[in-house]
């Protein structure tokens, strides 16, 4: 636990001296909550933030994966993953520092966005208990995608490259779930695959979690998920020991 | 302290470490000498737990590298290869987290801190970012990160390349600090680095070790050390003269154009030293001794000798022979 | 390391030398992702769900999860549904929907509830059966670029229950899960309930001769769909009298009048075997002619002959009631709550076309989900004053309008309100004053109280609000005929009246110690065999002759041997109830009157009980703790809408003004959400920077000294 924590603080503390983050910060904001508003503010009538948590599973595919490009990337490029791997911790702490780092930064993002529940509240009836509990879900959310970027950021040393395979690899895995692309597929593929790409897909998951109901299945999804690729993780740094 | 027995480390086909073995003692310096790619930092890094040994085994304090990594590496401080630091960190900063996640215990911590600073002369730069110090100053920071926790085994790899001449003599005497205290392995391609500190050198090359023993031992091993003196004096009386004090010995003279002479002597090792009674035959003699010096065998030529391809030694060999007779 | 190839060592690993590891690696991600996905696939089987809306909005209701759970015997849920690809974006909405749906009833039924999918549009056989059962197509108008055609559908259910009962859902488009729900659960009610309850009822409609002509009676909501599907009623008031079968556990009577001893003592006996009455008590009727002339109709309670009276009877059991009838003048409880929708609810006048003008009618009103103690400040001040006594009176007395958190008012409760009641009467727990005093063995409560503004009186021979000719003059008409009320009420004590009672326990019995009212056939024979007797020996004690009987305590019939051996044999009466009975009464009979619930005065401006009719099936339902479909109706979600300007107005300026308004609003409150934070995540950032570069400064000034 000391160990996460000290990587934990080390890594949040980089996030927060880094002018990057801030650019990042504010163009993520920017892009959510302009959408946000537009949504349930101009066109929305009903003081729910439906559409705010569902727009959260794609600004987050789109955002996520430059928050975890350099993870583990510029150690690589530095050269400091050697000065990291011989410190006397364990590659997971190693990985759960730095994940809930990641996650901690992006919560303090989405902390800013609290003005929107409150101004729907002032406004109207808001019904407080479905907005928190989505909130803390969509901390899983975030939690598995970035799941997904450190892993790619583990196989490179370049951020870049990192930022584009996650990317892409969330937006397949995105749309897989998305009945066009299901039907699309399904002319080649065998009904049993597209069901299992359509319930890999993170796409159903975040539905209801977005109207205030929270099902075990979508909780234990993005567990899973999140753990896969974490675990995927600590194998390649692993491996990489094995290899040189 | 630490115990290497038969390492192997294979990069795919290519054979990085071809076995080898090594021990060394609690509170030696260790210099690790080799030319560039022998295979001296991959060693390192499988003692410090980076990688992973294909074969062999490797304990430090009787912990095995592979099976208590964690034991091994809280017992290690490491010096990487062209010393990688958070760029973005203030030096302070640095050392306390190195010093938390090696698990200082939080109220020896600001001690420890200090006094890594205070050894490695970081006094002056502590509220600095890393990024903003000089190549001196980072490997300085780099070293005091290695030693903040005060580890049983410090593991440099190279920590002065890339340095000043300057920088290098402050980095080698802090070194030199360091080992009174520490297990220092330390490589190098830089030979002065070990001749003055290290108090054994092991030499390796493509994967072998090719020579482990102590420094003097080394130099000793070398067939002769030339004592050379440079007189102005009459050819014959001093041929006579020296062949009557050193008999049977090899002394080579040449004259020089200003009509002086230069004699090379040499010595076997171990005899008594011969500057004293070369001297005394001098001023006996009336002659002006212009210099009078003794060369030793450097580890360098050691290390050339070891590691220089056979054929590439003897014709190194063969030009000095030939040369030798045209002088005569 | 440098001979590594960097970018994907995993790949590049699997494909190099290290085979064993390559394939302990694979192994293991492998592996893993099996166990992963058997976590996630069984979490998807077994799920558990918490739904945080406050309204619970997307979570099954109990009803759904104990019918569904309960299952006996399978559910086959044949699921007509054309291909999810070829539906329309909306219609795709509420596929999802559907059969999120009907997943959970999967997962409920235990293995009772089986989905079967068809697709008309793929088999000719399928879509025949289609049409043959009833399930319809949904038509939609699919625009593309180059044509604009119309597509067909299918999303219709067919529900078969063990095989046999089955109910067709012709097209089912939710678009949340609680519309599934509402759709979907009453129609698995109806084809699972096999047997439908038996209800008993007695009902006393207006004499044919009085003033009414039309349906006076309460058959009305007895045939409603909702009440007919499930419950089947049987006329107990039968001219013979006997007793109440055993199979009815529930008997209601619509405003008992003339009530004949022998009904008397069949009512009695069905309270001490246990069973359940429900009594619509009125005392004055009142018919309401197409003048709405509120005049009233001669009535009483006890037959002409009869030796006991219905009123002591009531009374035995812990009811009172008085010849009196009650007037709310609380404003509120005599107003449809909305004007446009519930205007006939109570008494109005047609003032245009369709449109209604309600007046004030305290005979008509409801009992309002309101605290009555929480006002008695007010309350107590009416003299200008407030009088301290007199509040402290009020908050220890009244009692809140909905007393009771029964379900059986829960979707009353969101109307803050409850069905109308037409000039009900007074009827209340029994008590020496200020204490009920019920018998041994008995609990009573009201749940229902009138507001504390209320009149109690004899029933006058008119309630005539509306007299005159045209508009004017019954507008006038009415004003005055509330005004005298109101004057009255100044001197009249606050009080509230108990609307609905429910009483359970074990009753005594009203005939204990008494003769047991014979029936009609008993009578006649005993007539026939005192005629004979009188004939043979005219000088018999005849009617004093005592029969031994079975039944210890109590006088013995005074029926004869013979007759007792001859006919069906009278069991024994229960003398002490022999299990818990139970009286749920209302003080009135009108609100489910077949004018009044049907709405046949709606033309007229009302009124017309809309509620009561409403209310009826779930008051069934709740005394049978048939709970299901009462929380199903009453899930209603909240009103969230946010409103940015207070009104739109009226008038097409102040229209036009509030639209700019809103326009400002939205574009201030968007600028402020969106801005605000990227401003604020700046000046963190510059306050981080500050804050570093002030460190150094001092850092590197103390250096140099």
């Amino acid at each position: 636990m000391r160990e996460i924590s000290v990587i934990f603080r080390r890594e949040l503390k980089s996030y927060f001296l880094s002018p990057i983050a801030y650019v990042f910060g504010v163009l993520f904001l920017g892009v959510l909550l302009y959408l946000a508003t537009q949504r349930q503010i101009v066109d929305g009538q009903q003081a729910s933030m439906q559409a705010f948590f569902g727009l959260l599973p794609v600004v987050f595919l789109f955002f996520l994966p430059g928050l975890t490009m350099r993870l583990w990337a510029e150690e690589r490029r530095s050269g400091t993953i050697e000065l990291l791997m011989t410190f006397p911790v364990r590659i997971g702490h190693l990985i759960s520092g730095k994940f809930f780092a990641a996650l901690a930064f992006l919560a303090v993002l989405l902390l800013f966005t609290i003005g929107l529940p409150v101004t729907l509240a002032t406004y109207g009836s808001l019904d407080w208990a479905p907005v928190l509990g989505a909130y803390v879900a969509s901390l899983l959310l975030a939690g598995a995608y970035l799941a997904v970027g450190m892993f790619w950021s583990s196989l490179t040393r370049d951020q870049i490259v990192a930022l584009l395979l996650s990317l892409v690899s969330l937006l397949l895995l995105y749309a897989f779930g998305f009945p066009v692309v299901a039907e699309w597929i399904a002319g080649f593929l065998p009904t049993w695959a597209v069901d299992l790409l359509g319930g890999i897909s993170p796409y159903k998951y975040f539905e209801s979690i977005a109207r205030g109901v929270f099902d075990t299945r979508d909780i234990v999804y993005y567990l899973c998920f999140c753990g896969f690729f974490l675990h995927a993780n600590a194998l390649v740094l692993n491996n990489r020991r094995l290899k040189g | 302290m630490i115990e290497v027995e038969r390492l192997r480390k294979d990069y795919g086909m290519a054979h990085a470490l071809k076995g080898i073995s090594f021990r060394v003692q609690r509170g030696e310096v260790i210099g690790f000498l080799g030319p560039n790619g022998a295979g001296k930092s991959t060693t390192m890094k499988i003692l410090t737990c980076f990688l992973l040994p294909t074969s062999g085994r490797a304990t430090v304090d009787g912990f095995d590298v592979v099976e208590h990594s964690l034991k091994v590496r809280s017992r290690i401080g490491y010096l990487p290869e062209s010393t990688p630091l958070y760029g973005e960190m203030r030096v302070d900063d640095y050392l306390r987290f190195c010093a938390e996640i090696r698990g200082v215990p939080i109220l020896k911590r600001g001690v420890a801190i200090d006094r890594a600073v205070e050894l490695c002369g970081l006094r002056r730069v502590t509220g600095k970012n890393i990024v903003e110090l000089s190549k001196g100053y980072r490997q300085r920071v780099g070293l005091a990160q290695a030693i903040v926790h005060e580890p049983e085994v410090l593991i440099l790899d190279e920590p002065t390349s890339g340095l000043d001449p300057n920088q290098i003599i402050e980095v080698r005497h802090l070194i030199e600090r360091l080992g009174q205290e520490h297990t220092v392995i330390l490589s190098t391609h830089y030979l002065q680095e070990v001749e003055k500190s290290a108090s054994r050198v092991i030499v390796i090359h493509q994967g072998e070790i090719v020579a482990d023993d102590t420094r003097d031992n080394l130099v000793a091993s070398m067939p002769a050390s030339v004592i050379t003196v440079h007189v102005r004096a009459p050819l014959e009386a001093l041929q006579r003269q020296f062949h009557e004090l050193l008999p049977g010995r090899k002394v080579v003279i040449e004259t020089l154009a200003d009509d002086s002479l230069r004699l090379r002597v040499e010595v076997g090792t171990g005899t008594a030293p011969l500057e004293e009674s070369i001297a005394r035959l001098v001023v006996k003699n009336n002659w002006s001794l212009l210099e009078l010096l003794r060369e030793r065998p450097s580890l360098e030529d050691v290390f050339r000798k070891l590691t220089m391809p056979p054929t590439a030694a003897n014709n190194d060999a063969a030009a000095a022979g030939t040369g030798e007779v045209a002088r005569a | 390391m440098g001979a590594m190839n960097d970018s994907l060592p995993l790949l590049a690993g699997a494909r190099r030398h290290c085979r064993g590891t390559a394939l302990g690696l694979t192994l293991h991600v492998v592996l893993l992702v099996c166990v992963l996905g058997q976590l996630v696939y069984l979490a998807t089987r077994h799920r558990a769900r918490v739904d945080a809306t406050s309204d619970q909005l997307y979570s099954l209701t109990d009803s759904t999860r104990t019918l569904v759970g309960g299952l006996q015997k399978r559910l086959v849920i044949e699921a007509y549904l054309s291909p999810n690809a070829d539906l329309p974006a909306q219609l795709r909405d509420t596929r999802a929907v559907l059969e999120n749906f009907l997943d959970e009833l999967v997962q409920l039924g235990n293995g009772k509830v089986v989905v079967q999918r068809f697709n008309p549009n793929d088999d000719k056989a399928v879509l025949d059966k289609c049409t043959r059962i009833g399930v319809k197509p949904i038509d939609a108008q699919n625009s593309s670029t180059t044509a604009v055609g119309v597509s067909r559908h299918w999303q219709g259910l067919r529900l078969v229950y063990g095989g046999g009962r089955q109910k067709v859902i012709e097209q089912v488009a939710p678009t949340v899960s609680f519309l599934a729900e509402a759709i979907v659960t009453p129609a698995i009610k109806e084809v699972v309930t096999e047997t439908r309850r038996k209800l008993g009822f007695m009902e006393w409609p207006s004499a044919p001769g009085g003033q009414e002509a039309q349906g006076t009676g309460w058959e009305y909501v007895r045939t409603l769909p909702d009440v007919s599907k499930r419950y089947e009623f049987q006329n107990l008031k039968d001219a013979e009298g006997a007793l109440i079968p055993a199979e009815i556990e529930t008997l209601l009577l619509f405003r008992p009048t003339d009530v004949s001893d022998r009904q008397k003592y069949v009512i009695d006996q069905f309270l001490m075997r246990g069973g359940t009455v429900v009594l619509f008590a009125d005392v004055a009727d009142y018919g309401l002619n197409p003048n709405r002339q509120c005049l009233k109709v001669p009535m009483g309670f006890d037959a002409k002959d009869s030796q006991w009276k219905w009123q002591d009877q009531l009374l035995h059991y812990g009811l009172e009631q008085t010849n009196q009838i009650v007037a709310d003048l609380q404003p509120q409880a005599s107003q449809a709550q909305n004007p446009l929708t519930g205007g006939f609810e109570y008494l109005g006048v047609p003032v245009q076309m369709g449109l209604v003008r309600q007046v004030p009618y305290p005979y008509f009103f409801h009992a309002l989900d309101v605290d009555w103690a929480q006002i008695s400040d007010r309350l107590a001040s009416a003299s200008g004053r407030l009088d301290e006594e007199q509040a402290a009176y009020f908050k220890r007395t009244l009692r809140p309008g909905i007393d009771t958190d029964e379900f059986v008012f829960k979707a009353f409760k969101q109307f803050k309100r409850t069905p109308g009641f037409y000039w009900p009467c007074v009827l209340h727990l029994r008590s020496n004053g200020a204490e009920p005093t019920l018998p041994d063995g008995v609990i009573g409560r009201t749940l229902l109280w009138s507001s504390p503004l209320t009149i109690v009186e004899e029933p006058p021979q008119s309630l005539n609000a509306l007299l005159g000719r045209d508009l004017q003059s019954q507008l006038a008409a009415n004003q005055a005929f509330v005004q005298k009320l109101q004057q009255r009420i100044q001197s009249e004590p606050r009080r509230q009246v108990p609307l609905m009672l429910d009483l359970r326990g074990t009753f005594p019995s009203f005939f204990r110690g008494k003769d047991r009212p014979q029936k009609v056939s008993e009578q006649k024979e005993e007539q026939d065999r005192k005629k004979a007797e009188a004939e043979a020996q005219p000088d018999a004690g005849g009617a004093v002759a005592q029969e031994p009987d079975v039944g210890p305590p109590k006088p013995p019939e005074k029926t004869a041997g013979e007759a007792k051996t001859s006919v069906v044999a009278e069991p024994t009466p229960i003398a002490v109830a022999s299990a818990p009975g139970r009286i749920v009464a209302f003080a009135d009979s009108d609100f489910l009157r077949d004018d009044f619930a049907r709405g046949a005065y709606r033309q007229l401006g009302g009124p017309h009980s809309l509620f009561g009719a409403a209310f009826f099936p779930m008051l069934l339902d709740w005394l049978s703790q048939d709970s299901d479909l009462v929380a199903l109706q009453s899930r209603l979600p909240a009103d969230r809408r946010i409103t940015l300007v207070d009104d739109l107005g009226d008038g097409s300026q102040d229209r036009l003004a509030a639209e700019k308004k809103l326009r400002t609003t939205q574009s201030f409150l968007v600028t402020m959400n969106v801005v605000s934070p990227c401003l604020l995540v700046l000046i963190l950032g510059f306050a981080v920077l500050f804050v570093r570069r002030s460190q150094k400064r001092r850092f590197l000034s103390s250096v140099e000294n």
